[in-house]
């Protein structure tokens, strides 16, 4: 249960990380809050020879920005600091990742990177359209994390790129509602929904997280979300829940929590 | 290998590590404070807990050439003068351990709330002893103790 050796790089800033993460080849991996890399490294499920801590460029990268309608979240903005900034929706979300302690470390943009399919944070990135600014010494890019989302674990992100900031772009007027179910209260959830209704109260959106191999969102009718949030479901079964349960879980959060925003209230992104 | 000096209760403490040494296990075998306790080396028991410049971290998760020249609080440094902290006292008054294995992450994550006593509630006091595993207790004894310790009904 302790990591295997690995050279450790922690650079002073953006340029000096995609330098040491060049060099590093397919063998590099970056070092956020460690609450989910430290754990596989652990477990020897990740194994690679350098780690680049990104930890040191919190000038670069530690912002919180919410400006024109587009909130910028920073690669080393801490899920504790995002919590507190003053965005109801994603507050509201990030109270259901983890603990405290844990949150005290990780960050937002480390729980994007992760591609964990239960992932709250990923399914809030779904819902508001999200992007995130990639670098490295070949150039940058701007990937919606629609497509940056490939499967368990898995994302489109090379190995010489450094995810350097979050771009949320939450719609006027829409009013949202997290819902869970999960073992222990902030344990990860067996399944979960991020459902939003738009300004004209009949057009909504339901992110969905724990229920296939990669967080998904699906777009519709309010009437007809919960149905279309279940037709796109591939549950696993696993020690926590079997397939079937997730999969009925989908459609009572959604309908539940598209319940309560019908009943007006909840929060704004 | 890397040269690194951490404040552990306000001692400093230098050592030679490899990257790949985790906080806990500079605390347990450089420090030699072994109130730190190891459960899962995952993240999720809590017994690791400890305080980084005030903020509460699993010891498990963080390498120690990441604390280098930062300031670490464990289990040891919460008593003063040969004083037990208050929210000691109160796990001792109410019974909020058994085996005790558990006890240094509950104290160290209950710390991290001290400094905002009188502003903390139940809510609060919940989700840090959420986050901790304790197999003897069933929790009763644990919240007793810290609603008690932070004055809260
Ligand atoms: C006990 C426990 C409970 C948890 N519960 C939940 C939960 O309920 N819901 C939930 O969603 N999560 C949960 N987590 C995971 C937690 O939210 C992590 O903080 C998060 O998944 C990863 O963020 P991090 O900053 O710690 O990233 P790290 O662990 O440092 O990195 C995770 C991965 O992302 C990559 N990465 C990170 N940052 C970048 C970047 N800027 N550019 C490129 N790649 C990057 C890393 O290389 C690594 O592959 C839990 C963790 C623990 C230990
Ligand atoms: S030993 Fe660190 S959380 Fe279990
Ligand atoms: S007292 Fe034994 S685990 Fe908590």
């Amino acid at each position: 249960m302790k990591p295997a050796p690995f050279a450790y790089e922690s650079p002073a800033s953006v340029d000096e990380a995609l330098a040491a993460l060049a060099g590093a080849g397919e063998e590099g991996k970056v070092l956020a809050g460690g609450q989910s890399l430290v754990p596989m490294l652990a477990f020897r499920l990740a194994r690679p020879a350098v780690l680049v801590d990104v930890n040191g460029l919190e000038d670069e990268l530690g912002g919180i920005e919410i400006a024109g309608g587009q909130v910028t979240i920073g690669a080393v903005a801490r899920q504790r600091a995002v919590e507190r900034a003053g965005l109801p929706l994603v507050s509201e979300a990030l109270r259901l990742v983890g603990h405290p302690t844990i949150r005290n470390r990780g960050t937002v943009v480390g729980s994007i990177c992760h591609a964990d399919p239960a992932a709250e944070l990923a399914a809030v990135a779904l819902v508001l359209d999200a992007t995130l600014e990639v670098r490295s010494r070949r150039g940058l890019r701007e990937v919606p994390v629609e497509d940056l989302l490939l499967g368990p674990f898995t994302t489109s992100l090379e190995p010489d790129e450094l995810a350097l900031r979050l771009r949320l772009r939450p719609p006027a007027g829409w009013r949202w509602k997290v819902l869970e179910v999960s073992r222990r209260a902030f344990d990860f959830a067996i399944a979960g929904v991020v459902a939003g209704v738009g300004p004209d109260g009949t057009t909504g959106r339901v992110g969905v997280f724990g229920a296939a191999p990669r967080c998904y969102r699906v777009d519709g009718p309010v009437d007809e979300l919960p149905e279309l949030a279940v037709r796109r479901a591939e549950p696993t079964s696993d020690i926590h829940a079997e397939a079937g349960y997730r999969r009925h879980l989908v459609g009572v959060l959604a309908r539940r929590a598209l319940g309560a925003l019908a009943g007006g209230g909840e929060v704004r992104a | 290998m890397r040269s690194i000096t951490l404040r552990v209760n306000g001692r400093p403490v230098t050592a030679e590590v490899e990257p790949r040494m985790t906080l806990a296990d500079f605390i347990r075998e450089r420090a030699m404070l072994t109130g730190t306790h190891l459960g899962c080396e995952h993240g999720v028991c809590g017994a690791c807990t400890v305080l980084l410049d005030g903020a509460s971290v699993r010891s498990c998760l963080l390498f120690a050439v990441q604390a280098d020249g930062r300031e670490v609080t464990t289990v040891e440094g919460l008593a003063r003068d040969g004083e037990l902290h208050p929210l000691q006292r109160a796990f001792h008054v109410h019974h909020g351990l058994q085996c005790g294995f558990c006890t240094p992450g509950f104290l160290m994550a209950l710390a991290e709330l001290w400094p905002s006593r009188g502003l903390v509630g139940r809510e609060e006091i919940e989700e840090v002893v959420s986050g901790q595993l304790c197999r003897c207790t069933g929790y009763a004894g644990i919240l007793a103790a810290a609603y008690d310790a932070f004055g809260v009904a």
